[in-house]
């Protein structure tokens, strides 16, 4: 029977091809924006995840976001060495720049500036150069997405002069670094010469970055520095967290994007439901007579159900293979990369595709249950 | 529950009526409920032996096509009893009286209700499927009775692309291909023109008539009554004659 039920449903092509797509959009839907979402959360805390080095990342209390920092005084990075289980602590300075392309166009860009000595705070992937030669004066790297925007096409090269708000700046090296939140173009440079692009007055210190002495956990460690300082000190993970709840609850990325998930998942079942039904409704004189002819009430579900899971299996395929086929195709731009599809999320909207088919398989089941096989003597 | 006397009768005819195809004794059946409930069948009583074709006859909305549902076991008697090759309908599970129509019962509509989206030779083999058999395994079998039939070289194809009379044939061989025991015949000359409908019923007297077999044929298309061995007539939902000699209608 398992075939015949099959046949049934290659038979009526229309509506097959309509549950599919129903079944694939919804899936599409669900993956490519909970997986761009993903990908935004993760761009949140992309500073953060680059630096794995420091466990402790200390700054101004009242610090918000990435792009809202109130900088600190430098005396204060001799207060946090001061504090007990710490076994260094760098500066790290972050802020907006301009910077005129060798086009003259004008394009934002984030400037981070590292402890001069040890250089802690730059990505350790580097493209072309390395950390040693932005010891040189004026010397900045650039992030590899970066420099495609700044010199699109052309092939990668060091030694090319910048205009970093209207200061020189010389490229020493490429380094590759998580993409950002804001998607803007990545310098980094030392922290002496970082305040020299900037000049932002006193208060010029983003962060201190913090690694704790062996023995001591850095949750400790960062509640002795409050503590000692009175400054906001969190361990990487918590700053991560708190990131990514920044743009949970201040802004409408997650209303907006959970709004289409949902429609995704409401098209998906309304597509679904209304065309299986309309298969079962239209096939229903033949479930009659399978009835009539001795098929059990248990085997003719057991038919609908194949059909729907059929239908709904393939749909997913194609839905997830979709999905997957936009991150791949997306990522290649510099402006998505950091987007992926978690195996997670794939497993999870199969269990909503699932959903998706069981209810609509049910639904038309209950017609499937009612008929009379004696509905098959009338012409 | 059936009176003492009633029992008595049944227990004195058992064997009789064990030997008959089907056997109905006082059978009523309603339908709806309060102001609405109809009458449809009064105290029906008819006995159909094997081997021929027996026709019940009469006007539309005499009740013709509701008996044939009871005997066939599609809807349950209001009153009355129901003996089918010596079993008693009303004393099955419901598991087991579908099991009992998918053996014993084979169904000839007059829509021919085919499957649209199988060809002739697995519409065929549908009721083997329904038994359990693989749908390869029953397609071989149905191709043996469609080539019976005169229907071997359409075995691929599809419902759409056969005349009427090719359709009701695809339909006699799904209705013979597990040798049932009892043929239900529900108008099958009704949406066949005149020519198609006499082969069609030619056919069923050659292939599907034997001494083993009870084929009952609902009708009221004149054209095809001589071919007939007993004809029971309905009307308003009591048996009216009992015309032909083998016939043993009680009313």
């Amino acid at each position: 029977m398992w075939q015949i039920a099959l046949i049934m449903l290659f038979y009526d092509r229309v509506k097959y091809l309509g549950l599919i797509l129903g079944v694939s959009i919804s899936i599409l839907l669900i993956n490519q924006q909970v997986g761009v979402f993903l990908g935004l959360l993760l761009k949140a805390g992309a500073i953060i995840r680059d630096i794995p080095e420091a466990g402790i990342w200390v700054m101004d209390p009242g610090l918000k976001n990435m792009d809202t920092i109130f900088a600190m005084r430098d005396t204060e990075l001799g207060r946090v060495r001061g504090v007990a289980g710490v076994e260094w602590a760098v500066p790290y300075f972050k802020s907006n720049a301009t910077i005129r392309t060798p086009y003259g166009n004008l394009e934002s860009s984030a400037l981070f500036g590292v402890d001069d000595n040890s250089l802690i705070g730059i990505p350790s992937n580097f493209v072309m150069g390395s950390a040693e030669a932005l010891r040189q004066p004026e010397a900045v790297a650039i992030g590899r997405d970066g420099y495609d925007r700044i010199w699109p096409g052309q092939p990668l090269q060091l030694g090319q002069i910048l205009e970093l708000n209207d200061h020189r700046a010389v490229l020493r090296a490429i380094v590759v670094d998580s993409p950002k939140f804001t998607n803007t173009v990545s310098f980094y440079t030392r922290y002496s010469q970082a305040l020299s692009y900037t000049n932002n007055g006193r208060r010029q210190m983003s962060f201190i970055l913090v690694k704790s002495r062996s023995g001591t956990s850095d949750r400790e460690v960062a509640q002795q520095i409050a503590k000692a300082t009175g400054l906001l000190a969190l361990t990487s993970s918590e700053f991560s967290w708190k990131m990514i709840l920044f743009v949970f609850l201040h802004t409408g990325i997650p209303v907006s994007i959970g709004t289409v998930i949902l429609l995704g998942v409401l098209v998906g079942f309304c597509i679904v439901g209304l065309l299986f039904n309309l298969f079962v409704v239209e096939n229903l004189r033949h479930f009659a007579v399978l009835k009539a002819i001795g098929t059990t009430n248990r085997r003719l579900l057991g038919m609908v159900m194949l059909q729907a899971s059929v239908a709904g299996a393939v749909g997913y395929g194609i839905g997830l293979g979709l999905a997957a086929l936009f991150f791949e195709c997306a990522t290649r731009s510099p402006n998505f990369r950091g987007f992926y599809l978690p195996w997670q999320v794939a497993l999870a909207s199969g269990v909503i595709a699932a959903g998706i088919i069981l209810l609509s398989a049910l639904w038309a089941m209950r017609r499937v249950l009612r008929v009379e096989p004696g509905i098959v003597f009338r012409g | 529950m059936l009176s003492e006397d009633t029992q008595n009768q049944e227990g004195s005819s058992g064997a009789e009526e064990r030997a008959l195809a089907v056997s109905c004794r006082g059978v009523s059946r309603d339908f709806g409920v309060g102001p609405t409930q109809t009458r449809v069948l009064h105290g029906i009583d008819l006995d159909i032996a094997f081997g021929g074709q027996t026709f019940l006859v009469g006007p539309s909305g005499c009740g013709k096509t509701t008996l044939v549902s009871l005997i066939a076991g599609l809807l349950i008697p209001t009153t009355g009893r129901i003996r089918v090759l010596g079993k008693d309908l009303q004393s099955l599970s419901p598991a087991s009286l579908v099991e009992f129509r998918a053996r014993n019962i084979g169904f000839i509509f007059q829509q021919f209700n085919l499957i649209p989206a199988l060809n002739a030779v697995e519409n065929a083999a549908v009721p083997l499927v329904v038994q359990g058999r693989s749908l390869s395994a029953a397609v071989k079998l149905a191709a043996i009775v469609l080539d019976r039939l005169g229907m071997g070289n359409y075995l691929t194809y599809f419902p759409w692309q056969l005349s009427g009379g090719q359709q009701q044939r695809v339909a006699i061989a799904r209705s013979l291909v597990h040798n049932p025991r009892i043929i239900i015949c529900d108008e099958p000359t009704a949406a066949l023109d005149a020519k198609s409908g006499l082969a069609v019923m030619a056919l069923m007297t050659e292939l599907a008539a034997s001494p083993e077999r009870a084929v009952i044929v609902v009708t009221h298309d004149t054209r095809i009554f001589s071919y007939a061995d007993r004809t029971i007539s309905l009307m308003d939902g009591r048996i009216e004659t009992s015309p032909s000699s083998d016939g043993q209608a009680h009313s």
